[in-house]
């Protein structure tokens, strides 16, 4: 009997938890997924969310990086989710995160982008992560800048209406 | 946390039923990408996408805790293909499916790892009924799911592949799988 | 179920149920030092909590079957258990269960881990009855043995072993008499 354990690593910080998104939470993800991408078909948009919510765990088996979903440690809160990704269409690794609703405002994704970006170089050793937002995503790209990345208009983009920005490992 | 993948190795007379590999990647790539071979599975069109099914594959896996085998062939330690359970959210049920790599067409390959993945659905996961879905038109698939005793149940609209034919598996005791009647399972 | 005879693997719809290992010592520790286990002679110190976790270990090298520990499908870390359980000086064949944690209440996981480990003590142990050894205070575990078809049984002896005394015996339906 072959059982695949793969330790996927609990991260820190002073108000949250980074560890593993359970299946138990992919009507949360699903919720901000479908209506983010506003597709016109609500089953398509149930598939097509799970297929990702699948995908980006499998990472974690294939590669050791993955998503992770951030809780608020004082009462357990599913506030967003940060990762570390990369698919073959992405010429680069990256450094991704969401929000679920009604968790704005406090600065949640900037102190978990924080703690799996500084994981992702110490374990992994990537020189630089890079983040492809939405150009008119301000508040990914507030976050972005808050991390100290900056943009990189010479970076391959994904998506077209994507902008570019990109964390350097400060050598300490 | 720990991700598990709770993931047997199955035996056929020849051919090893393995979880997803990194390097097994390849061979499912040059498949999903070659519409002529991968049409009644679901073509990806292009490395990216075939490598997000891959990623997927996995993550079902650890979501469903079932999901695709490699199938490997005993001779050469190779994959020729993948067979097993497949369920994603979407599906109207859990379907038995297979694929078979270049070269491996003809000789009752797909049969014998379809048949031992859905002896294992019925053994070791306790699923009382199976499935497959079969593209209109394949004829090789309808052959197969015939040979393994599944019978045509419905015409349906399946929210990846479009319109799809339900084949109905036999049932365990059909097939005089007994669960509690079990040998040691696994290599 | 899947796994192997000695290691045996149960599969729900969204739960993998698998023996008690040793690196489930440790959340049954943490989970026996706190007032949840009140209803299990909790809590315990910490030395009475790793010595009951060994128990369960050893139960299964002893019977050669025991307490599967509850992991949400995907992942390997135990948060609770569920299954057949007997040690010596137990009347008859038991199906106990418990949840480690508060934030897994109200989903329905132990009543799903309970059918299926019931399923497994009926029909692959071969067991004729089981019952549970229920505190009558445990609210939630009666709700829990009702689901499960359990009825009280007056006439059942428990265990005899200090604080034990008004415990209820909930006796399982048979499920191979049962309808499917």
């Amino acid at each position: 009997m072959m059982s695949h354990l793969v330790e996927v690593p609990e991260l820190e910080t002073e108000r949250l938890r980074l560890r593993l998104p359970l299946h138990a939470e992919f009507s949360t993800y699903r919720d901000l997924f479908g209506s983010s991408r506003a597709r016109f078909m609500g089953e398509l948009d149930e598939l097509r969310a799970w297929r990702e919510f699948a995908a980006e765990i499998g990472l974690w088996a294939l590669f050791g990086y993955g998503p992770w979903h951030v809780l608020r440690k004082k009462d357990g809160a599913l506030l967003g989710a940060v990762a570390v990704l990369k698919h073959v269409e992405q010429p680069e690794i990256e450094l991704g995160w969401h929000l679920y609703d009604g968790h704005e405002g406090h600065g949640y994704i900037t102190e978990a982008a924080t703690v799996a970006r500084d994981w992702a170089f110490e374990t992994h050793g990537f020189k630089s992560l890079v983040s492809y937002i939405d150009r008119d995503n301000a508040r990914s790209i507030a976050v972005a800048e808050r991390l100290g990345a900056t943009e990189d208009k010479t970076a391959q983009k994904v998506d077209p209406e994507d902008v570019v920005y990109r964390h350097n490992r400060v050598m300490q | 946390m720990t991700l598990s993948l709770v993931i047997p190795t199955l035996e056929t007379p020849r051919l090893i039923l393995r979880g997803p590999e990194p390097d097994d990647f390849e061979p499912l790539c040059a498949f999903l990408l070659d519409h002529d071979r991968s049409w009644g599975f679901g073509t990806e069109k292009d490395r990216p996408k075939a490598w997000r099914w891959f990623a997927l594959s996995i993550g079902h896996w650890a979501l469903r805790g079932y999901g695709y085998f490699t199938m490997e062939w005993k001779e050469t330690g190779k994959p020729c293909g993948l067979t097993g359970i497949w369920n994603p959210e979407g599906w109207p049920e859990p379907e038995v499916g297979w694929l078979l790599y270049e070269g491996f067409e003809g000789r009752g390959i797909a049969f014998e790892g379809a048949e031992r993945a859905r002896r294992w659905a019925y053994e070791d996961l306790g699923m009382t009924t199976l499935t497959s879905n079969i593209v209109p038109g394949n004829a090789r698939s309808v052959a197969l799911a015939e040979r393994l005793g599944a019978q045509f149940e419905k015409a349906y609209d399946n929210v990846e592949m479009g319109a799809e034919h339900l084949y109905r598996h036999p049932s365990p005791m059909e097939l005089g799988i007994d669960p509690n009647d079990r040998a040691e399972v696994g290599v | 179920m899947s796994g192997t005879v000695d290691r045996p693997i149960l599969h729900t719809e969204r739960l993998i149920l698998r023996p008690f290992e040793t690196r489930d010592v440790e959340p049954g520790v943490e989970y026996l030092i706190t007032d949840r286990s009140v209803f299990m002679g909790g809590p315990y110190s910490r030395h009475d909590a790793w010595t009951h976790c060994c128990h369960l270990i050893g139960h299964w090298a002893v019977r050669g079957f025991g307490l599967f520990v509850i992991c949400l499908k995907g992942t390997d870390e135990a948060i609770g258990d569920v299954g057949p359980f007997r040690p010596e000086g137990w009347p008859e064949n038991e199906i106990g269960w418990g949840l480690w944690q508060p934030q897994h209440e109200g989903h329905g996981y132990v009543t799903e881990a309970a059918l299926a480990a019931r399923r497994y003590a009926f029909e692959v142990l071969g067991w004729e009855t089981a019952v549970s050894y229920i505190d009558p205070d445990n609210a939630r575990s009666l709700a829990v043995a009702k689901r499960l078809g359990c009825t009280l049984d007056t006439d059942a002896a428990f265990p005899d072993l200090p604080d034990w005394d008004g415990t209820l015996v909930y006796r399982h339906p048979n499920p191979r008499l049962a309808s499917r």
